[in-house]
């Protein structure tokens, strides 16, 4: 009874599982042999195959493989004199992957370029690989393309021609951080340094920052106005080459008064424009409403990501319950040296004009003010808030260049023309930056002319000020006190000099 | 010798494994848009038959009813994975052109079909006939689907041009769509040239009957 309970236990449970085992075992076995003779033989292919292409793509050149981590990026080889580099990205086609390798020069230019799409459907998409479609991509500039704008797509085959274009413009993404000598995901570190030059820049009136711990997701830094007035928030963000850090200063109103792009590898000419101030400037005031950016029209994955920075800023300030003393990290105060480096490093001349542009514009500025003066020499002053100062001669008089900062730390220039007995001559905006777009003073002349003649310093409760433009009215009497400062320490210096 | 003669005429003709018996359709329409896929993978094909009815009837005595699919399914499955390990060392442009069919062959209904049907009923040598005649009959049907579906959606046979130049080729006919048209009218020719044969041979069975009728005294 028992040997028979075996002999079924045998037949219906052991064997089965043994018999199946057993031919696992023995299939796993010759499949090991069979890719032990056939794996050298694709392994050294794979490397002929590399190696031809490279050599029919840019002759001449040894390439090294490198690290790039830029999202879609395959592979990358460059020049072993960092001469040219070859880059190769895969993204999803139709059916199946569709792959760009393309080669870049010394410059970026493209200069080779081939496709591999496999699966794509014969006569439709698989028409990439068709010569005339790869050589509209020759020559181009590293900078992101787009469909039917730079590169034709091909008809019936949407798909196929945009995976072909977000792989060319991986690879191209790639070459940027490459030839930036970045990996495609570098860690971002700002010196301690950078902070002391952004900080006067972001909040010009304020003296010394708290640097406190601020939990908030891609807030890499937080620092808050001593008096309580606002904060400045840094933050990561993921732009189109790869990650920025954005420095913003926020009110505790939530409005947005400057932003700073610390730190970015954007494509040259197109994204890298985030930092200009013509773009960051657009902030001021800033408290949500997008349509008020102006998004520079060749970069908007860059502008909308500095965009979404702000935004991130502004959620992170609106977290801000509280700040103990045991968040608070470092008290920085502001000092001089800071200030002047600080104006230095963002005077707004060397963004928007020319050296050339800058000193047209400011001697047709100074003919105004001073229009019987013979020549214009320049007199050194090292004084916070003023840019320069001339002496009309002969005689004439002083003109002085000095910023205030107005709503949101709006940026005035003035242009003040002081006499030799020390009146107020003239008065006139210089750059037409913020001053500009408060049009509340365009028609308020009379605003102005209540500084002529003054001598004394001043205080916004002795001048009318402009109505619904409080700010920007304390700005310029602000301004005037400085040229007035300005004016007492240069004669002070003529006088000890004589 | 007769038997393995009459086998091997047998599955080329009458037992045609994708017009007659409609097996391994899927990978016929998918992949015969080129004459050289239709052979590649048909000869892939004939390889993995051969083997595995040779294999299936070596050691089906040993194999118990309950695991003898996922058995089946094992062997098939390791031919075809080495084929496809052999053939991206060696034949890497057909193997990149056949791309998951070639390991869609485990699923090919023939295969299993032939293993079950044949193999483990037959003597090893007959399996393995059977195997091979199977899989030039397929290798055949499909390189015939692939040269006409080739010349006439790209115009050429082999990757030669056999087109006039100033003819467009039918691009449809390198897609699905045309697939099916060519295996259809492959399929309705096959079953009028059976009738046909049916026809005559009745014809003839009867003649010979009925002159047997009018010999009889």
């Amino acid at each position: 009874m028992k040997k028979e309970h075996d002999v079924q236990l045998w037949d219906d449970l052991i064997k089965p599982i043994v018999v199946l085992s057993s031919l696992c075992a023995t299939m796993t076995l010759a499949l090991g042999i069979t890719n032990h003779f056939t794996s050298p033989v694709v392994e050294q292919r794979n490397l002929a195959k590399t190696s031809s292409l490279h050599g029919n793509m840019i002759p001449g050149v040894d390439f090294k493989e490198v690290l790039c981590l830029t999202p879609n990026v395959t592979d990358a080889y460059q020049g072993v004199n960092g001469e040219a580099y070859i880059i190769s990205a895969t993204v999803k086609g139709y059916d199946g992957p569709v792959v760009a390798t393309v080669g870049f020069d010394e410059h970026g230019t493209i200069i080779a370029i081939q496709f591999q799409a496999d699966n794509e459907t014969v006569g439709i998409g698989k028409n990439i690989l068709e010569p005339s479609y790869g050589e509209q991509f020759l020559y181009l500039e590293p900078r992101e393309l787009e469909q039917n704008v730079d590169i034709d797509s091909i008809s019936g085959a949407t798909i196929t021609s945009t995976s072909a274009i977000i792989a060319v413009n991986s690879c191209i993404k790639g070459y940027q951080a490459l030839s930036n000598g970045f990996t495609g995901k570098e860690e971002l570190i700002l010196p301690e340094e950078t902070r002391l030059i952004d900080l006067p820049f972001l909040m010009p009136r304020v003296e010394a920052f708290n640097q406190f711990s601020l939990k908030f997701d891609q807030v890499i830094d937080a620092y808050a106005d001593v008096s309580g007035s606002g904060y400045v928030i840094y933050v990561r963000v993921t732009a189109y080459v790869d990650d920025i850090i954005v420095a913003v200063a926020v009110n505790t109103d939530l409005e947005v008064s400057r932003v700073k792009v610390t730190s970015q590898q954007e494509i040259d000419g197109y994204g890298s424009l985030i930092s200009e101030r013509d773009f960051l400037d657009s902030f001021q005031g800033y408290s949500g409403n997008v349509n008020l950016v102006d998004v520079i029209s060749s970069a908007t994955t860059s502008s909308f990501t500095v965009i979404g920075a702000v935004d991130i800023a502004r959620d992170a300030v609106a977290s801000i319950k509280e700040i103990t003393k045991k968040d608070i990290l470092d008290t920085i105060t502001i000092t001089e040296e800071n200030r002047t480096l600080s104006s230095l490093e963002h005077s707004v001349d060397t963004v928007s004009y020319t050296e050339e542009e800058m000193e047209t514009l400011r001697l047709a500025s100074m003919r105004q003010i001073m229009p019987l003066a013979n020549d214009y020499t320049p007199i050194p002053l090292d004084m916070p808030q003023v840019i320069d100062v001339f002496k009309a001669e002969p005689n004439y008089g002083y003109i002085i260049t000095a910023t205030g900062y107005g709503k949101n730390d709006k940026e005035m220039t003035i242009m003040i023309g002081i006499k030799e007995s020390g009146e107020i001559s003239a008065l006139r905006q210089f750059l037409p930056n913020a001053i500009a777009r408060d049009k509340a003073f365009m028609n308020q002349t009379s605003f102005f002319v209540q500084f002529f003649g003054l001598k004394e310093e001043t205080s916004t409760d002795e001048i009318d000020i402009v109505s619904n433009a409080t700010y920007s009215s304390e700005a310029i009497v602000d301004v005037v006190n400085v040229a007035l400062r300005a004016y007492a320490a240069i004669t002070n210096s003529e006088e000890n000099l004589s | 010798m007769e038997r393995n003669i009459e086998l091997l005429s047998n599955n080329l003709v009458k037992e045609n494994p994708v017009l007659k018996l409609i097996l391994g359709t899927c990978p016929s329409l998918a992949i015969t848009y080129t004459a050289g896929n239709g052979l590649g993978l048909g000869l892939i094909a004939t390889v993995v038959l051969v083997l595995t009815n040779t294999v299936v009837s070596l050691c089906h005595s040993m194999i118990p009813e309950s695991v003898k699919v996922p058995c089946y399914i094992t062997i098939i499955a390791g031919f075809v994975s080495m084929m496809d390990l052999i053939t991206e060392a060696y034949f890497p442009i057909l193997n990149q052109s056949l791309g998951i069919f070639l390991p869609l062959i485990v699923v090919n209904c023939l295969i299993l079909g032939r293993a079950q049907d044949f193999a483990e009923k037959n003597t090893v040598l007959d399996s393995a006939i059977d195997g091979f005649s199977m899989g030039i009959s397929f290798t055949g049907t499909l390189t015939l689907l692939g040269i006409i579906r080739e010349i006439l959606g790209r115009g050429t046979c082999f990757g030669f041009n056999v087109f006039p130049s100033f003819l467009e080729p039918f691009t449809i006919m390198s897609t699905a769509p045309g697939g099916f048209f060519v295996f259809g009218l492959l399929m309705a020719l096959v079953s009028y040239l059976n009738q046909k044969t049916n026809e005559k041979i009745t014809a003839e069975a009867t003649e010979d009957l009925s002159q047997e009728g009018s010999d009889a005294p």
